[in-house]
């Protein structure tokens, strides 16, 4: 019907306001899902791409001693098909540190992607990653300066990188994201090592063949060399970046349910409302049309597209949108990972769903609405149709009510008798304060993670990081007066298995752990690890472990393989450790020695103290708390542009849906407003019943907001954990107060143009038209 | 045969105390191809009868045959049916969809009809619009709109033309153009008229006139010599 589709489009340019805030929350909510679609397919493609093409080791051991004739061991293993033997070992150099990695060259093993330039050869050259070369201003061909032990190393820089290892630039699992201006990774020669007097390899990375049996190559290649070199051992799934790559394709992935579901849902709610207000609208018209012949059906048919065109122009926009700032968004991530070659591809398959999602709810919520033009009896829509019938409302029986002033009463009276529109509203609201607070909350719980894990938990300073030696041995360094307390302990990585779950969980033994970690189990009380081992919640939660269940608990050279009683639940939530004394482990884990690999300080000059250490013990690894926390600071903040467009987007959300009903709403009451006009009431008068009407509209939708938005928060608690850290929902107050102070300003937005529409009432005209 | 033949035709509205009847046990027999004018003041029933006769409204008890085909029983779709195949109705207050051109208002109903006499142009030309076509309803005087309103029920090719008080918010002038448009359009042979009015002037023009009075009909004359449009006064 070519003259239908015309009064659908006319009628869509008369309601100029609410239809292009619907557009644009349709847009929106297409928009931000293809585009987080399409973000998620491209990264993953690309990486998974780069991880096969520049060969991520399946395998690595780490270790001490490797030598060539392990080498040569190992490739006669079945099942292996490549091995590479390096080096691997850091350097601090004032605020820097290098990674200093010797470079593959006939191995095809983690082979770094070359931005330009040519593999280092001989001692004096290297490659230096890009990140590290762009953030301090260093080129092709200049010279990088290594001091180790006093010495100092200039190596020409023959080729910038990027290496699949480091996707992410994780420096360990404490430190999963560093500033790339203070860490470098460097890959040289061979021949670097022999130079430095350092020709053994400390780890060896495999590739396997395809119809390999990993687990059992693995085995043997462990048979084929002196096992006793290996200390710890990684496949490829536990890969830091490669971790982190899964980890945040599942992340990103969870955004693109939450924000368009709101929307969508939004997106229905208005357009029920919208449809609703035309129906009673055009009811003389609907009578005509029913009086000319047109079935039922037709007429509904007239509504539905109407609402379809809505929708197929908004999933456009929305996809437009979807091509042109995708690459901007990001872009916007880009100093999270490295992945050369990364383009933002807008997937059109991710089309298909939303596109689908929206046409289905508004032709759901425009069928709904328009349902009641069957009720409607050509003859009687002939006529003006009776005025609602007044009631009193169950407030007038207080006797507060005849205290009220006149607007006060009006402004309560006109909510409970426009109950679609003011239920909109309300439910527009929730969805601002939900998603506001939930945004906010997003912020302050990653924050709440670093303050849990390295301010609240943590007592010590520094953690160094040694080989293992026996308990009674001293370190000198613990004399200094820089050192105020210690306590050594040894970190053991073990597999816990409970039942067919299991997980690889760092073992801290100490003689008393809590000196140095403010530890309590979930009842706020001291851990009980005088009778077993104590998990943390998260790990407990992911195993299925309960506080008294037995598990087991091994090391890959079985020195520990036994089992043991769960004795407490703890609420670590970071730097996930499972407790236990030394007096335990000999006891129960069978561990033969005392000894230890950690030493864990307290200092009254941190700083100091951990270049005294460092200076001294080329062998020891040393971190700051402080730096820790803030490298994860610096991880979490990376989330910062994405939570502010989340913030944009929800008040987007709050001004669209506030705009769209404020049309409507004024639209509808004409006759009611021009009424009050010609009776004397002015524009602002009425404008201030408008708010009041809002306020109410507001203090029914804070808590249930509030509400939403920590419920919103709690479903992703599980996605955003990490081996490194579990996100615990928290929505700070002052979060509470910026989303209710930004639904205000979304407020005070659309009031303005309330006002400016009440203002400009025509009041001849306005008498004519009556509605409800 | 008979345009109408109505049989015992009773509408009530509301219940017990709240009852009002609107037409009370009425008999009529309406002839083919004639002009005719249901008179009565307001309140008399004859909107209700002319609803019904229409297939707008449907009746409490009592029988409407339509070419003797009773349209009483008729479900809600075959009511649309029969409004669309036999029925052209002209109102009082216009009602031309706003958001249509008079042109497209035309076209509306051609659309609708599947099997239109003449074209939408054609149906505006007759009434004398044809200059008009681009124009809404809001910028075309009252007279304009019932004769944009004639020509979007003329386009359809309707059996009989119920018109529902088609001069009443007119003045003199053009409501007499507007008679002259529906006389011509019976002259011409093309439907039958029914129309419905307070204004016993009007009633000089018809080939019968029904007079009704609280919902009863009081009285049926044929007029032998019905007036031209132009020859009545009020």
């Amino acid at each position: 019907m070519k003259t239908g589709n015309k009064i659908i489009v006319r009628r869509n340019f008369e309601q100029l306001g609410a239809f292009i805030s619907t557009l644009l929350i349709i847009a929106v909510a297409v928009g931000f899902f293809v585009i987080i679609k399409s973000v998620v397919a491209s990264y993953q493609n690309r990486g998974e791409e780069y991880f096969q093409t520049n060969a991520l080791a399946e395998y690595s051991f780490f270790g001490e001693g490797f030598n060539e004739s392990d080498v040569s061991e190992i490739n006669n293993v079945a099942g292996v098909k490549d091995v590479f033997a390096r080096n691997v070992f850091d350097v601090k150099n004032e605020d820097k540190t290098f990674r200093v990695i010797s470079a593959p060259q006939s191995p095809q093993i983690n082979i770094p992607y070359i931005y330009e330039g040519e593999m280092p050869k001989g001692s004096a050259q290297c490659l230096l990653a890009k990140k590290y070369a762009d953030a301090n201003g260093l080129h092709l061909g200049d010279y990088l300066d290594i001091t180790i032990a006093g010495q100092v190393y200039k190596l020409k820089i023959t080729g910038l990188m990027a290496s699949p290892e480091y996707v992410y630039l994780s420096k360990n699992v404490a430190v999963p994201f560093a500033n790339p201006k203070e860490f470098g990774i460097v890959m040289v020669d061979n021949d670097f090592f022999q130079i430095i007097g350092n020709p053994y390899y400390n780890e060896i990375l495999l590739s396997f063949n395809a119809d390999a049996n990993q687990s059992k190559t693995v085995e043997s290649v462990k048979k084929a060399i002196d096992s006793s070199k290996i200390v710890s051992e990684t496949e490829k799934k536990d890969q830091l970046s490669y971790s982190f790559f899964k980890a945040d394709l599942k992340q990103i992935n969870l955004f693109a349910y939450i924000f368009p579901l709101v929307f969508l849902f939004i997106t229905g709610v208005i357009i029920l409302v919208i449809q609703k207000r035309n129906v009673i609208h055009d009811r003389r018209q609907i009578g005509v049309m029913k009086a000319m012949g047109l079935y039922d059906r037709e007429i509904i048919w007239i509504y539905v597209k109407s609402a379809l065109l809505l929708s197929t122009l908004g999933i456009f926009i929305g996809i437009i949108l979807s091509i042109l700032i995708g690459q901007f968004i990001v872009s916007m991530f880009g100093s999270m990972y490295e992945l050369p070659n990364y383009i933002y591809q807008n997937d059109f398959i991710t089309w298909i769903v939303p596109a689908l999602a929206v046409l289905v709810i508004s032709t759901i919520a425009s069928f709904w609405a328009v349902i009641s033009v069957t009720k409607i009896v050509p003859a009687e829509a002939m006529h003006a149709e009776t005025p609602k019938q007044g009631k009193d409302i169950w407030l007038q029986r207080w006797r507060f009510w005849d205290h009220l002033s006149f607007n006060s009463r009006y402004a309560i009276k006109s909510a409970v008798r426009n109950r679609g529109r003011f239920w909109a509203v309300v439910i527009g609201m929730i969805a601002t304060i939900s998603l506001l607070s939930f945004s906010f909350g997003f912020k302050d719980s990653l924050q709440e993670t670093v303050t849990n894990g390295f301010e609240n938990t943590a007592k010590y300073d520094l953690s160094v990081y040694l080989s293992e030696v026996p308990f009674e041995t001293d370190q000198s360094f613990l004399g200094d007066k820089g050192v105020i307390d210690y306590q050594k302990t040894n970190l053991i990585k073990t597999t816990i298995k409970n039942g067919s779950k299991s997980k690889d969980v760092t073992l801290e033994i100490s003689n008393d752990i809590f000196s140095m970690h403010n530890i309590k189990n979930l009842e706020g009380n001291r851990p009980d690890i005088a009778n077993g081992i104590a998990l943390p919640r998260y790990i407990a939660k992911l195993m299925d472990v309960k506080k008294g269940d037995i598990v087991s608990i091994s090391t890959s050279d079985k020195q520990i393989d036994t089992e043991v009683t769960v004795s407490d639940i703890t609420d670590q939530t970071a730097n996930f450790y499972a407790l236990a004394t030394y007096d335990f482990a000999q006891e129960y884990l069978k561990l033969d020695n005392k000894s230890y690999n950690t030493i864990f300080i307290k200092s009254n000059n941190p700083s100091a103290l951990r270049d005294k250490i460092t200076e001294s013990n080329t062998s020891m690894w040393v971190t700051l708390r402080l730096e820790d926390a803030k490298s994860l600071k610096n991880m979490m903040m990376i989330f910062d542009p994405f939570i502010y467009s989340l913030i944009f987007f929800a008040m987007v959300l709050g001004v669209a849906v506030l705009f769209a009903i404020m049309t409507i709403n004024i639209a509808s009451r004409e006759y009611e407003f021009v009424l009050l006009r010609v009776m004397g009431y002015s524009p602002l008068q009425i404008i201030v019943a408008y708010i009041k009407e809002l306020l109410i509209q507001i203090i029914i939708a804070l808590p249930l907001g509030i509400v939403l938005g920590n419920l919103m928060l709690m479903g992703i608690g599980d996605a955003f954990s990490t081996d490194a850290f579990e996100m615990i929902g928290r929505i700070y107050p002052t979060s509470y107060l910026y989303s209710f102070l930004l639904l205000i300003s979304v407020m005070v937005i659309v009031t303005f143009f309330a006002f400016r529409k009440i203002n400009k009432l025509d009041l001849v005209a306005g008498l004519k038209e009556r509605e409800e | 045969m008979f345009l109408y033949k109505i049989n015992n035709l009773t509408k009530t509205y509301g219940e017990k105390e709240a009852k009002v009847v609107a037409l009370n046990d009425i008999n009529l027999e309406i002839p083919s191809g004639k002009f005719i004018v249901i008179l009565g003041a307001s309140g008399s029933g004859k909107s209700t009868l002319l609803n019904i006769m229409g297939g707008m409204d449907k009746p409490t008890s009592g029988e409407v045959f339509f070419n003797d085909q009773s349209i009483s029983k008729y479900n809600k779709g075959e009511l649309t049916k029969y409004r669309k195949s036999n029925i052209g109705f002209v109102f009082q207050s216009y009602n031309l969809l706003p958001d249509l051109t008079a042109l497209e208002n035309v076209e509306f109903s051609t659309e609708i009809a599947k099997l239109p006499r003449i074209k939408a142009e054609e149906a505006l030309g007759l009434v004398g619009l044809d200059k008009r076509q681009r124009h809404y309803p809001s910028e075309m005087s009252g007279g304009e709109q019932q004769r944009v309103s004639i020509a979007r029920t003329l386009a359809k090719n309707p059996k009989v033309l119920l018109c529902d008080e088609p001069t009443g918010a007119l003045d003199y002038k053009t409501g007499i153009k507007v008679l002259e448009l529906l006389h011509n359009v019976h002259e011409d042979g093309l439907t039958s008229v029914i129309v419905i009015t307070h204004n016993q002037d009007i009633a000089k023009i018809a080939d019968m006139v029904i007079k009704m009075r609280s919902g009863e009909i009081i009285d049926i004359n044929e007029n032998k010599k019905p007036l031209k449009p132009s020859e009545v006064k009020w």
